[in-house]
């Protein structure tokens, strides 16, 4: 999922890289005290997730969690993958610091929509929504994959192709990963998926 | 005339069991071949790979007298023991270097790794907590 230095333009890298950061910035700035240690908790989540790696055919697909993240935190995922993707760069090469902010658009941003079908499990389809807390997010950061991969250049189509179809394995295991966990948690403390 | 018979015969039978030991390389795995005289293979004989005296792998032939091993070093040597006090030590030297084995170190590096990214964490965002307490 991640994007490798040295891939895309100028032109794609900076606007991204530079609302990136003011919107960090700014969910950092309005960051509640106590939701620090919750955020951290899930950045280590985040970190640990991406070196699971699941054989598929030829290739092998990294799970994200970004989906179960953004159920628990809400917009502040953001931060909890910035600093989880800027350790995976930093530390294991994983994407790198100018595809920063792409990475964390493409996998940040649709996490947000984990909260979304969180909140909408406790008014109707339970099952369902705990399943698509994970996978949505995760079809949804795939499209952007591909999107951002076709606007770089016509040669990166067949990519992008494969990109997307690889993944798309992964939502559904993300999906049952997301629907688990929830199920779990809802039966031992439902109280902590209420925040 | 009777001494050069009874010589014949007893450096025949020496031959009889003079062990031969062949090893080439193939890519990043050395080949080995192994057979008595008369063609009959070394079977399940052990194989023992030695660098600086100190044995680094212990190996055994198939049926065939036959061993590919994965490299290991540049240069060792290869010592077969086909019982029977019939042992045959040859030098080997690869004909192009072979990457050192690191995956021991790699394995460490990356634990190190996952503790530093995990300090990270806690160190980033008890910085955070500190920063927004104060205010």
């Amino acid at each position: 999922m991640h994007i490798s230095e040295g891939v895309l333009k100028p032109e794609i890298l900076i606007p991204a890289a530079a609302l990136a950061v003011v919107w960090v910035v700014y969910l950092v700035y309005r960051l509640n005290l106590k939701e620090i240690p919750k955020v951290a908790c899930m950045s280590a989540l985040f970190f640990v997730a991406s070196f699971i790696h699941i054989p598929l055919g030829p290739t092998s697909i990294h799970l994200m969690l970004g989906g179960l993240i953004g159920a628990f935190l809400g917009v502040n995922a953001m931060i909890a993958i910035f600093v989880g993707l800027l350790l995976q760069a930093l530390l294991f090469g994983y994407g790198g610091l100018s595809v920063l902010g792409v990475n964390l658009l493409m996998i940040g941003a649709p996490a947000v929509l984990g909260g979304y079908f969180l909140k909408l499990s406790f008014k109707k389809f339970r099952a369902l929504n705990w399943f698509l807390v994970g996978a949505v997010p995760l079809f949804v950061s795939s499209c952007i994959l591909s999107l951002v991969l076709t606007l770089n250049g016509n040669e990166f189509i067949a990519v992008a192709s494969l990109a997307f179809a690889s993944n798309i394995a992964l939502v559904g295991i993300e999906g049952l990963i997301s629907f688990f966990a929830i199920s779990f948690i809802y039966s031992v403390n439902k109280e902590f998926l209420k925040c | 005339m009777l001494k050069i018979v009874l010589a014949f015969v007893i450096c025949a039978t020496l031959n009889a069991h003079s062990l031969k030991v062949f090893a080439a390389q193939d890519g990043d795995f050395v080949d080995i071949k192994t057979y008595f005289y008369g063609n009959s293979p070394c079977k399940e004989c052990k194989v023992e790979f030695i660098k600086d005296g100190k044995i680094f792998e212990t190996l055994k032939t198939d049926d065939k007298g036959e061993l590919k091993a994965k490299l290991k070093e540049n240069k060792f040597e290869i010592l077969v023991d086909g019982g029977l006090a019939h042992e045959k030590k040859i030098t080997f030297e690869t004909n192009s270097p072979i990457a050192a084995d690191e995956s021991s170190e790699s394995n460490q590096a990356y634990i190190t790794k996952f503790a530093i990214a995990f300090g990270a964490i806690f160190g980033i965002f008890a910085l955070l907590y500190l920063l927004k307490r104060r205010k």
